[in-house]
C-alpha cells in the first residue's frame, strides 16, 4: 500500500514529538501549504510539457527533445530562462496593478486545492461548502486578468481582458449550474461527501445518472481555463496575446503556469465530482492507491482537453456568447429540474 | 489567533473602504471595493458562517464588482482619468452627516439588545437552504420575481425601442 | 425535427474531428530532428558552390576560362588566370578563385556555363558562420569541399585542336533547341559551341 494518508500522518506525529502546539500548527500550516504548491508547480510543469508533447504527436511531429529524456526538462529550462530576463514595465502602465495581477493570478489558482479530495484522507481542509467555496474563489482569476489587461495601457491587451472577463462570467452560470446536479445526488456541499457518495464501482460514479451536467461541466470548464475552442480572449491573429501581451519575463511565467494550474483545477473537479475521486473502478482494483487513481482521472479529463484544442477551431465572439446563454443556460436549467424530478421520485 | 485576525480583516476593511472613497482614480477605486469585498468575507468566515462567506465572495467579488469594472472600462470618459472626490458643499454634507451619525447614536443607544444564544438559527448551507425553501419561501420567491422584473426591465431599456 | 437532424449533424462532425485527429496519435513523426537527422538532399539541388576536380590526377578542371565569372549576376566569382599553364595537364588554371557566399544567389548559371565539368552547386545548405568574412570561399577551400562530389563527365573533354568543333557534324547550330541530337540534352550544345567563340 502507498497511501499518502499514513505518511502524512507519520511526518505529523513526528513533528508533534518535539514542537509545541502552537509552534506546530503555524509549521504544519507551512508544511502543508509547501507540498501543494510544490506538488501542483511539478503539476504545472508537466502539464505545458505534456501539452507541447501531445500538440507535436497530434501534428505528427516530435515535439521538444533536447533536454532531458524526451525533453521532460523543457520547461524548467524555458522557466529558469524567463525567471533571467529582464522584467519590461511599459512606461505608460499602471505600475502598481500591473504588479498585482499576475500575484493575485498565481496565488488565487492555488486557493481552490484547499478543498481538494487527492485521495483518501488526503485533503488540506474539509470544507462543508467545499464545491461553492472553489467556485467562488475562482472568480478571483476574473480581476487578475481584468486588472492584467487594464494595466497594461495596451489595447490588445485592454480588449482581451475584457473578452476573458465576459467570458468567464458568461461561464461561470453554466459550470455552476451544471455542478449542482452532482451536488443534489450527494445532498453535499463537500467534496469528501461528494466522493465518497460514488464508492464502489464505477456503476456509482455520478457521470451515470449525470451526463448531461457532465457534458456541460466539460464544456463550461473549457471556455473558464479559455482554452480552444473558447480561447478568444487569447486569440492570436487579433489580439496577438490577449491579457498577458505586456508580460515578460517572471510575470508572464506566472499567468502561464496559472493558466495550467487552473486546467488542473478544472479537471479535477470533474473528476471528483463525476468521475468519483479517488474511488477505483472496481473493487478489487483498491490496491491501487487512492490518489492514483484521482490524478489518473484527473490528467484524463485534461488528455481530452488538449485534444478538444488540437481539434476544433476557435468559435466568434458573438458564437461564444450566445453558445453560453442561449444554450448552456437552458440546458443547465433543464439538467436541475430533471435532476430534482428524478430524485423526488425514485427516494 | 482568533482576535488577531479579526483585527488585520478589521484594518483591512477600514482602509480599502477609505480607499475606496479617497482615491482618484477610479479603476483602483473599483479593486479596492473588492478587497473590502473579499475581507468582509473573512469576518463572515471568522463568524463560522462560510456559506454565507462563499456567497459574498461569488456574488460580490466575482459578479458585482466585475460589473462596476466592466463599466468603469467601458466608458470611455472615466478610464484613466483622474476624477474629484470631493464637491463644493462640504457644510451641508457636514450637516447631514452629522444628523445622521447623531440619529444612529441614538437609535443604538436607546435599544435594548437581544443576545443571541449560541444555538440560534445555524448557518450552515444546509439548514440555511431548508430554511428558505420552507418557512421563507415567500420572500424568496418574491426575491426572485424582483430580480426577474430587474432583468427584464434591463433589457427593455436596453433594447431602447 | 430539423432541429434534432442538425443537433445530430453537429455533434457527429465534432465526434469526427476528435477522432481524426486521435487517429494521429501514436504516427510515426514526419519531421527530422534537424541537427542529428538531415533530408538527403536531391541530385540537382543548389547549395554552395564547390570547384570539382580530376579524380585521378587530382588537379581542378577548371582552366580559369572566366566564363562563369562573366555570368555570374551577382559578380559573386572573382578569378585570376595563371600566366603559365600547368607543366602537367598542359592547361591553364586559376591562381586566385574565390567565391563570395553572401552574395551568390544559387542560380546555377556558372554550372551551366561551365565548358569543363570544373565548377558545381551541391547539396550542402549550411552556411551559418560567427564571421561573415569566413563566407568568401577561396580556391583551395573550394577544391576541399569538392574533392568528394560525385559528378558525371557530361561535357566532352577540351579538344585538341581549336577547328575540332567545327569538324563535329552532328553540332547543332547555336541556339537551335528544336533539334537536339537524343543523347545529348539541349545544354551540352552550346558548351560545344563556345569555346570557338
Amino acid at each position: 500500500m502507498f497511501e499518502l494518508e499514513g505518511i502524512f500522518s507519520a511526518v505529523g506525529d513526528f513533528l508533534a514529538s518535539f514542537l509545541g502546539a502552537p509552534l506546530l500548527q503555524i509549521v504544519s500550516i507551512i508544511a502543508v501549504a509547501g507540498v501543494v504548491i510544490g506538488f501542483l508547480m511539478v503539476l504545472a510543469l508537466f502539464l505545458v510539457w505534456w501539452e507541447r508533447k501531445l500538440s507535436a504527436d497530434f501534428q505528427v511531429r516530435i515535439g521538444p527533445m533536447r533536454t532531458g529524456p524526451h525533453g521532460v526538462l523543457q520547461t524548467i529550462a524555458d522557466a529558469l530562462k524567463l525567471l533571467q530576463k529582464e522584467d519590461i514595465v511599459p512606461l505608460t502602465a499602471d505600475k502598481k496593478v500591473f504588479f498585482w495581477a499576475p500575484v493575485i493570478c498565481f496565488v488565487t489558482c492555488f486557493l481552490a486545492y484547499i478543498c481538494m479530495p487527492f485521495g483518501k484522507g488526503l485533503i488540506v481542509r474539509d470544507l462543508n461548502i467545499g464545491i461553492l467555496y472553489i467556485v467562488a474563489i475562482t472568480t478571483f482569476t476574473v480581476i487578475s486578468l481584468l486588472m492584467a489587461g487594464w494595466a497594461s495601457n495596451n489595447k490588445y491587451s485592454l480588449l482581451g481582458g475584457m473578452r476573458s472577463a465576459a467570458q468567464i462570467i458568461s461561464y461561470e452560470v453554466p459550470l455552476s449550474l451544471s455542478l449542482l446536479g452532482a451536488v443534489m445526488l450527494a445532498q453535499s456541499l463537500s467534496m469528501v461527501t461528494i466522493v465518497q457518495g460514488q464508492g464502489g464501482s464505477f456503476l456509482h460514479w455520478y457521470i451515470w445518472r449525470q451526463p448531461l451536467g457532465f457534458l456541460l461541466y466539460v464544456t463550461a470548464a473549457t471556455a473558464e481555463v479559455n482554452r480552444t475552442p473558447f480561447d478568444i480572449p487569447e486569440a492570436e491573429q487579433e489580439l496577438v496575446a490577449g491579457y498577458n501581451i505586456e508580460y515578460s519575463g517572471m510575470k508572464f511565467a506566472m499567468f502561464f503556469l496559472a493558466e495550467f494550474i487552473n486546467m488542473f483545477t478544472v479537471c479535477a473537479i470533474a473528476a471528483t465530482l463525476f468521475l468519483g475521486g479517488w474511488n477505483p473502478p472496481f473493487e478489487f482494483l483498491s490496491f491501487i492507491p487512492s490518489w492514483v487513481w484521482f490524478l489518473g482521472k484527473s490528467l484524463f479529463l485534461v488528455f481530452i482537453l488538449m485534444w478538444f484544442r488540437w481539434t476544433y477551431p476557435r468559435l466568434r465572439v458573438d458564437q461564444l456568447m450566445a453558445f453560453a446563454w442561449k444554450f448552456l443556460l437552458p440546458l443547465a436549467f433543464l439538467n436541475i429540474i430533471v435532476t430534482g424530478f428524478l430524485i423526488y421520485l425514485f427516494e | 489567533m482568533f482576535d488577531l485576525a479579526f483585527y488585520i480583516l478589521a484594518v483591512l476593511i477600514l482602509g480599502s473602504a477609505l480607499m475606496v472613497v479617497t482615491l482618484r482614480n477610479i479603476f483602483h477605486c473599483a479593486l479596492f471595493l473588492v478587497l473590502c469585498m473579499f475581507s468582509i468575507a473573512g469576518i463572515y468566515i471568522l463568524l463560522e458562517a462560510e456559506f454565507i462567506a462563499a456567497v459574498q465572495v461569488l456574488i460580490y467579488v466575482g459578479a458585482v464588482t466585475i460589473l462596476m469594472i466592466f463599466a468603469v472600462m467601458l466608458t470611455h470618459q472615466l478610464t484613466g482619468k483622474t476624477i474629484r472626490q470631493v464637491n463644493d458643499q462640504p457644510i451641508a454634507a457636514l450637516f447631514i452627516i452629522s444628523s445622521l451619525l447623531v440619529l444612529t447614536l441614538l437609535a443604538l443607544s436607546k435599544t435594548t439588545w437581544e443576545v443571541a444564544s449560541s444555538s440560534g438559527v445555524s448557518p450552515s448551507a444546509t439548514e440555511l437552504g431548508r430554511a428558505l425553501m420552507t418557512v421563507y419561501v415567500l420572500p424568496f420567491e418574491v426575491v426572485s420575481v424582483v430580480l426577474l422584473v430587474a432583468l427584464v426591465g434591463a433589457i427593455v431599456i436596453s433594447r431602447g425601442d | 425535427m430539423r432541429a434534432a437532424r442538425q443537433v445530430w449533424s453537429g455533434v457527429y462532425n465534432l465526434v469526427l474531428g476528435l477522432v481524426t485527429v486521435f487517429k494521429h496519435l501514436g504516427h510515426k513523426a514526419i519531421t527530422l530532428q534537424y541537427p542529428d537527422e538531415r533530408m538527403p538532399m536531391f541530385e540537382r539541388s543548389r547549395g554552395v558552390v564547390v570547384l570539382l576536380s580530376d579524380p585521378e590526377t587530382g588537379k581542378l578542371n577548371c582552366t580559369a576560362c572566366m566564363v562563369c565569372a562573366r555570368i555570374c549576376p551577382v559578380y559573386a566569382i572573382d578569378l585570376e588566370r595563371s600566366e603559365e599553364p600547368d607543366p602537367e595537364t598542359k592547361k591553364r588554371y586559376p591562381v586566385k578563385f574565390e567565391i563570395d557566399n553572401t552574395t551568390c544567389a544559387f542560380c546555377g548559371l556558372c554550372e551551366e556555363a561551365c565548358n569543363f565539368d570544373a565548377i558545381k552547386l551541391t547539396g550542402k545548405y549550411e552556411f551559418s558562420v560567427y564571421d561573415q568574412k569566413t563566407l568568401l570561399y577561396d580556391r583551395d577551400f573550394l577544391q576541399e569541399l569538392g574533392r568528394d562530389v560525385p559528378y558525371e563527365k557530361k561535357k566532352k573533354p577540351l579538344p585538341k585542336a581549336k577547328a575540332a568543333p567545327k569538324a563535329d557534324p552532328t553540332s547543332p547550330k547555336p541556339e537551335e533547341p528544336a533539334s537536339p541530337k537524343p543523347e545529348e540534352s539541349p545544354e551540352e550544345s552550346p558548351g560545344e559551341d563556345k569555346p570557338e567563340a
